[in-house]
């Protein structure tokens, strides 16, 4: 855990997975902008975010360079996956209760 | 997960066994992951009161997973999240927006408990696929898919949970109707 | 390097943060608002994890650990409290 000066090779990795992460929430937050109704702004949250999280855990895991630390992210990473699954399910049964039973493009056969 | 039509049985002494084993394990490895064997007796208890709390509370019958069928499905559930993560992210950043948004209706070939949990909960991971509702009493998954091809993650997604669970081959045909 | 990385990582979330919650702002449901929810538990999870990386604090690895586990709770809550229109 040295957060300065010289750069390793191995840390070019962590890096480049921590900044391809980070691009996985931009996505998320360009759904949650562009996307049309509630439901689809819940896919685009739930599975680009964790995406970036578990890329974002992948890349720190690499810069710290420790079993421990790699074993404690992966464990967040896991709750977060169980979060989001779980806040999903609920955020929509609660929209569909909430009468906008239609996603905003047409209803196709 | 709270779904709504768990049938309050009155559960034995061996299925509570069965829960609190199931969670015992879960909790130990929790516990080694954060903590290592860093005061292990300390996590010996509390995964041991955890295990016991929920064998007290359980409702619904647990469903043994035999251990060896779990690295098979964690590594599709890895793969196909990747591919969910990515999926969506592409048609969020594409300038043309290329989804078509709709509900289909799904029966569920799944017995109820943990396989129904675990469908409804890792349903909305994979690609383009939300389980957004149960309906009749838990027998009809309301699923929003981003676009008409995503219904086939729920196919996929059913027959690799019932192998997990050793559930015999099932789907002849499983069915997913549009809904509203 | 890598400081400059993991600092540019915390800025490009944090301007996420802000983007997704002027969205939600908006949105003209409950459910648009437990979005929130959603989008703070895993932007703030991941910018405590590069906060902890960078400043090389094991401490802040444990409140992103709290943060996951009271993600859930809070959609809970908001969920089992929010009415509006539900069905009997």
């Amino acid at each position: 855990m040295s957060p300065s000066a010289s750069t390793l090779p191995g840390d070019w990795i962590g890096i480049a997975l921590l900044l391809l992460g980070c691009a996985f929430y931009g996505a998320g937050t360009a759904g949650l902008l562009r996307f049309p109704d509630v439901y689809s702004r819940l896919h685009a949250l739930t599975k680009a975010d964790n995406q970036g999280l578990l890329l974002v855990c992948a890349g720190l895991a690499v810069l710290a360079r420790s079993w421990r630390v790699a074993a404690l992210l992966g464990v967040i990473w896991l709750l977060g996956l169980m979060a989001a699954a779980v806040s999903a399910h609920l955020i929509a049964r609660h929209a569909r209760h909430s009468g906008s039973r239609r996603t905003s493009s047409e209803e196709r056969p | 997960m709270p779904t709504e039509s768990e049938p309050t049985t009155t559960l034995g002494k061996r299925e509570r066994l069965v829960w609190a084993r199931q969670i015992f394990v879960v909790l130990v490895l929790m516990w080694l992951a954060l903590a290592g064997l860093e005061g292990w007796p300390v996590g010996l208890v509390t995964a041991l009161a955890g295990a016991a709390l929920s064998a007290w509370l359980a409702t619904v019958k647990p469903r043994p997973v035999p251990p060896l069928r779990v690295p098979s499905f964690a590594l599709f559930f890895v793969i196909e999240s990747m591919r969910g993560g990515l999926d969506v992210a592409w048609r969020a950043l594409h300038p043309a927006l290329p989804i078509e948004p709709q509900f289909h209706r799904f029966e569920l070939r799944l017995p109820e408990g943990q396989p129904r949990t675990l469908m409804v909960s890792v349903l909305s991971l994979m690609p383009g696929t939300l389980s957004a509702e149960l309906e009749g009493g838990g027998d009809v998954l309301v699923v929003h898919a981003l676009t008409p091809g995503a219904m086939a993650s729920v196919v996929l997604l059913q027959a690799r949970i019932r192998r997990l669970f050793a559930l015999p081959e099932d789907p002849p045909e499983a069915r997913a109707e549009p809904a509203r | 390097m890598t400081a400059i990385a993991l600092g540019l990582a915390v800025v490009f979330l944090l301007l996420n943060l802000l983007a997704g919650l002027w969205r939600i702002g908006q949105g003209p449901t409950a459910a648009d608002r437990m979005l929130a929810v959603l989008l703070f538990g895993s932007t703030t999870v991941a910018v405590l994890l590069i906060m902890a990386q960078w400043l090389g604090d094991e401490a802040l690895r444990t409140v992103a650990l709290l943060f996951v586990v009271l993600a859930t709770i809070v959609t809970l809550a908001f969920v089992g409290t929010t009415r509006d229109g539900e069905r009997p």
